[in-house]
């Protein structure tokens, strides 16, 4: 019953007007804008310093204040560094082993998470519980009782131990496919199966179609992990002509106790030629990738 | 000889209804078996390469084990150095607390509050998030060198900053007070993955809602506090769980930062770990048992967790 | 879809096979193990140096095969989680013929009977051996005993060896006119003159010394202000090697007392101060002294600051002036095939090849004092007072009778460092009581010692 009604001259009851009402809509927009402009720049500001970095001469390094723009501009770094230690080598080994931990991590990822989730079997959340707790071991404690696994049936100097692993399935991913795939609405399981399909077939034909922001997340995931992998690549090969990329860049760090501040510059220059494949990958996938990651938000049980 | 007469849909031969009989059997046997060989690779997975480790360790935990060689069985003598002779070991677990209960709210808190900032259809905004999640791919060496320049007392940017602020220099990493914040501040930096997280979450609640409320008045904030946050809720335990179990074992940024100083300011229990396994003479028989420790205090703050979820987890199930 | 998985399966196949393949034919990176690949006249050699090291030792290898025709396959491996690669070597039983190795490696895996034992090579009984000269009466004092296991035993072959001292900016020493440090100065000059320089940078006044090297206020610095003075070391032997016990005495706690006094007023940094950019600031001329190593030596020569500066050594004391003898080491698997051969590249690096590599690319001296001589002109030529500075210094200490480890090498060693960590550092750093806790870290180390 509005005062209005009541009669004349009565003021009528002020309604709280929200704040988002009272303010021009473009001063809002404007000042998020700046505020996106001030974060992405210093998101950013570390990735260009690298950049400097990667330009400057070798007596320019250590220099401090460190000076943003170099004095002189060697580009011949971003050759230099690199052939240093053999970049275009470690490059094809380092590729070849990640594509194939990738095919592996995804493939044997999303049949556990498609049987978890969709399929009726006896021990199911068992299995799912076991599986994600894996999660939650420190990786420290599995370095050496692996190596000994490894090495006692032979596998030294090979990829295959930094292969392999990845083909046994991967906790973390698991969960994703399982959250992924509670989006999937089941009718569809329920017509291919009256028409008579193996749920081999179910997975293969229609699930994996379906689900490509799913195992798009989990290729940049795996492919990121393999990557940057170190301590594996270190453990189980001896030949440099087998090394992997990581490890050709830890040769730049300098020696222990007895050493030198590491070349800076070959360093940066080398590393931002490391980082350009899983960043074009994240560049070119970001819209699946975004929407793979977002699943872990998905709330409808 | 064949009855010509009598109807194709006559009772079947006793042969064949053995033959049907055997298929319908041998379907349902590939039906029953057919997910096992779909988990088999990882089941295989779990039990080598984290349950055997995990035992494995477990039984080092008990012996003077230098990594190579015989392990010696010592019983509890890890555990009782540990607790009681090991100076280090307390402040350890108490700067591993510290780094916990810093980061992981930190990291919620900024992860959601980007994640509303870009929940917009604004122009740019696809750039935008591209370059929130840009931290997260760089490498980290690459990342702390430049962090470890950056809060240089003399002439990092960080205390550029202060001075243009106003405020009073830092020592940061080198002081023991601000050590850990310093560092729980690079994480926040690269709080990128969160953010998507968060975002998709956000766009998940529907809009009726929001309409709803804002019809009936309500403020921005408003709506945040009482929808948004009870919808999210879900996620948000998904993420306390991960974000506790990834900070315990939060490594790498020590290392390369503080190696664990000043005076054991961010001496980091999976840091020490480490030191111990690998520093000097290698004692893997004493890591071992720190490990352990550390997976039961995972274990434990998770399980903790998951139970107090019943209390403020919004289940919409229940709705 | 089903194509692209197909696809990607079958090159993941092909290229797992390609992999193997290429691996076993790419010439020039043969597998590294047990020294059987090249017929015994191959010997695989492992260092951590940098690409511009690797590159030198090449070099001189290739003189050393032209004169003896064993051909060295010299291979780098990464610093960073080397003990990691190590042990992975001794699992998988494919340790190269002679590798790089730290002091504490060398004794935990020589204890546990995984490398060679050069003792009869060293005393040239071994058939050949005298033939390459590598004599041990020509290694500066106390590095071969860091090496020697139980039973005399010589786990491994000492190479590089780190000095200690100060470098000091000698620009600001004139503008506070303070003398600058000579070849004998003593333990009080150097706390004299850190406070003197204490707040003599405008820019930020901080302590007259920062310390990048944790060695001075350790247990194991104070022990040589003890034995500078007069006093008893922490340890005995003078290697540190199968320690039996450690003592404090009262010049040691003179000397603990020294440094807790100079931290406490802020004249010289603390025991956990992590000095990560201290380098950077001195070569700005920013830092009055700076305690470390000699290696960072090099990176003050490449960078080429505009100041003056110079390196004094460790101090003296009233009775003598100790010089630290610390060494990294050549090692090899118990198995080696080769040992003569391997022996000979040994002899050949010490005696030769670190002249040669470090003549261009000054890191450290070699525990083999003729092979010094290399780095020592090397250092020299980089030029000015700053060169002839670092290589008197440098100089000095090697040739030093009088030595004493840096570091303990025993199973108990980490605990004791924890306790270094969680004793010692707070008493040093004025936040506990000294005395008190040195006993209180004696008692706990003595326990280790005794337990393990």
């Amino acid at each position: 019953m509005s005062a209005v009604a009541l009669g004349h001259g009565i003021r009528p009851a002020r309604r709280r007007v929200p704040l988002a009402h009272r303010v021009p809509v473009t001063v809002s927009r404007i000042s998020w804008y700046a505020l996106c402009t001030l974060l992405a720049v210093t998101m950013l500001v570390p990735l260009l310093w690298m950049v400097s970095i990667a330009l400057k001469s070798n007596d320019n390094i250590l220099q401090l204040p460190p000076k943003f723009f170099p004095t002189s501009y060697v580009w011949s770094n971003f050759v230099n560094g690199p052939a240093q230690i053999h970049f275009p080598r470690l490059f094809v080994n380092t590729v070849i082993i990640t594509v194939v931990s990738t095919a592996g991590a995804v493939t044997s990822s999303m049949l556990a998470g498609y049987a978890l989730s969709r399929l009726e079997f006896k021990g199911r959340k068992v299995f799912f519980y076991l599986f994600t707790f894996a999660i939650f071991v420190p990786s420290i404690v599995t370095i050496i009782p692996i190596e000994r696994l490894f090495f006692g049936m032979g596998l030294i100097n090979t990829w295959i131990p930094l292969i392999l692993p990845s083909f046994f399935g991967n906790p973390l991913f698991i969960f994703l496919a399982r959250q992924f795939f509670i989006s999937v609405p089941h009718s569809i399981d329920e017509s291919a199966m009256m028409d008579g399909a193996s749920s081999f077939r179910i997975f293969r034909s229609l699930m994996v179609p379906l689900t490509k922001p799913l195992w798009i997340t989990m290729a940049i995931l795996a492919f990121q992990m393999s990557w940057n992998d170190y301590l594996s690549p270190l453990i189980y090969l001896n030949s440099p002509g087998r090394y992997t990329l990581s490890l050709g860049m830890a040769t730049f760090m300098g020696t222990l106790t007895s050493g030198t501040t590491p070349q800076y510059n070959y360093y940066m220059a080398s590393n931002l030629l490391y980082m350009i494949p899983p960043l074009l990958l994240f560049f070119f996938a970001q819209r699946y990738f975004m929407m793979g990651l977002g699943s872990l938000g998905l709330t409808n049980k | 000889m064949l009855d010509l007469s009598a109807p194709a849909s006559a009772v079947p031969a006793r042969g064949e209804a053995l033959l049907s009989d055997r298929k319908a059997k041998r379907a349902r046997r590939r039906r029953q078996l057919g997910p096992y060989l779909f988990i088999l690779p990882t089941l295989v997975g779990i039990c080598v390469f984290t349950v055997y480790p995990l035992i494995s360790s477990l039984y080092h935990a008990f012996t003077n084990w230098s990594g190579l060689g015989a392990a010696k069985w010592i019983g509890f003598g890890n555990f009782q150095y540990l607790f009681t002779q090991d100076p280090t070991f307390w402040p350890s677990l108490k700067a591993t607390g510290y780094f916990v209960l810093l980061s992981v709210p930190a990291s919620m808190v900024f992860g959601l509050a980007l994640a509303v900032l870009v929940n917009r259809a604004f122009v740019g905004v696809k750039l935008f998030r591209t370059i929130f999640y840009l931290p997260v791919v760089l490498p980290s060496i690459a990342v702390l060198t430049l962090w470890q320049y950056i809060y240089d007392p003399a002439y990092g940017l960080a205390n550029q900053v202060l001075h243009a602020l106003g405020l009073p220099a830092s020592q940061w990493l080198n002081s023991q007070s601000m050590a850990m914040p310093s560092i729980v501040i690079i994480g926040v930096w690269g709080v990128g993955s969160s953010m998507i997280i968060f975002l998709a979450a956000l766009q998940n609640v529907p809009q009726e809602i929001y309409e709803a409320a804002r019809v009936d008045g309500s403020g921005a904030w408003r709506m945040f506090r009482s929808i948004t946050l009870p919808m999210i809720t879900p996620l948000l335990l998904l993420q306390l769980i991960l974000g506790l179990s990834l900070s315990f074992q939060a490594f790498n940024q020590f290392q390369v930062l503080t190696k664990g100083g000043p005076n054991q300011a961010t001496n980091v229990f999976m840091y020490k770990i480490y030191t111990d396994a690998f520093g000097g003479y290698s004692q893997l028989g004493l890591a071992s048992a720190e490990t352990w420790i550390l997976f039961l205090i995972i274990m434990a703050v998770t399980a903790v967790v998951l139970k107090s979820s019943s209390m403020w987890v919004f289940d919409d199930r229940q709705a | 879809m089903r194509r692209i998985k197909g696809v990607v399966a079958g090159a993941a196949g092909a290229l797992m096979a390609l992999g193997g393949l290429t691996a076993c034919g790419s010439g020039g990176s043969s597998a590294v193990g047990g020294g059987a690949s090249g017929g015994g006249n191959t010997v695989t050699l492992v260092s951590w140096g940098t690409n511009e090291q690797i590159n030198l030792f090449k070099t001189t290898l290739s003189q050393f095969t032209q004169k003896t025709g064993i051909h060295v396959n010299i291979i780098q491996q990464p610093s960073n989680e080397y003990v990691q690669k190590v042990d992975a070597e001794v699992l998988s039983k494919t340790l190269p013929d002679v590798f790089w190795c730290q002091n504490s490696l060398e004794q935990e895996l020589g204890s546990q009977g995984h490398l060679y034992n050069w003792s009869s090579y060293m005393s040239g009984k071994a058939k050949g051996a005298s033939s390459t000269g590598l004599a041990a009466s020509k290694f500066s004092a106390g590095s071969l005993d860091l090496y020697r296991g139980a039973n005399g035993a010589l786990y491994g072959v000492p190479n590089e060896s780190n000095t200690y001292g100060v470098f000091y900016n000698a620009d600001l020493f004139k503008k506070a006119h303070v003398p600058l440090p000579t070849a004998h100065w003593t333990w009080p000059q150097m706390i004299a003159d850190a406070k003197a320089l204490t707040g003599a940078v405008s820019a930020h006044k901080g302590p007259g010394m920062q310390t990048v090297w944790s060695l001075l206020e350790s247990p194991n610095g104070v022990s040589f202000y003890s034995v500078d003075n007069g006093g008893k070391p922490l340890a005995e032997p003078s290697s540190l090697v199968g320690v039996k016990k450690v003592q404090v005495g009262p010049k040691f706690m003179q000397g603990a007392a020294l440094l807790r006094n100079a931290i406490k007023h802020g004249w010289i940094t603390g025991p956990t101060f992590t000095g990560n950019t201290t380098e950077a600031e001195f070569i700005n001329g920013q830092v009055p002294m700076v305690f470390g190593g000699q290696w960072i030596a090099s990176d003050f020569f490449n960078a080429k600051p505009k100041m003056h500066w110079g390196y004094a050594p460790l101090p003296a004391g009233t009775t003598a002036q100790y010089a630290p003898a610390e060494s990294n080491g050549f090692c090899s698997p118990s198995n080696l095939k080769n040992p003569l051969a391997t022996w000979k590249v040994i002899s050949w690096m010490d005696a030769h090849g670190f002249n040669y590599a470090y003549r261009r690319d000054p890191i450290a001296p070699i525990a083999y004092l003729p092979g010094s001589s290399g780095y020592l002109a090397g250092v020299k030529a980089q030029g000015g007072a700053a060169g002839a500075s670092v290589e008197a210094t440098v100089r000095q200490e090697i040739n030093d009778k009088d030595a004493l480890g840096t570091m303990f090498l025993g199973s108990w060693a980490t605990k004791a460092g924890n306790t270094t960590t969680g004793v010692w550092n707070p008493a040093l750093a004025g936040n506990k009581p000294l005395a008190p806790y040195v006993s209180k870290w004696v008692k706990a180390v003595n326990s280790f010692i005794t337990g393990s």
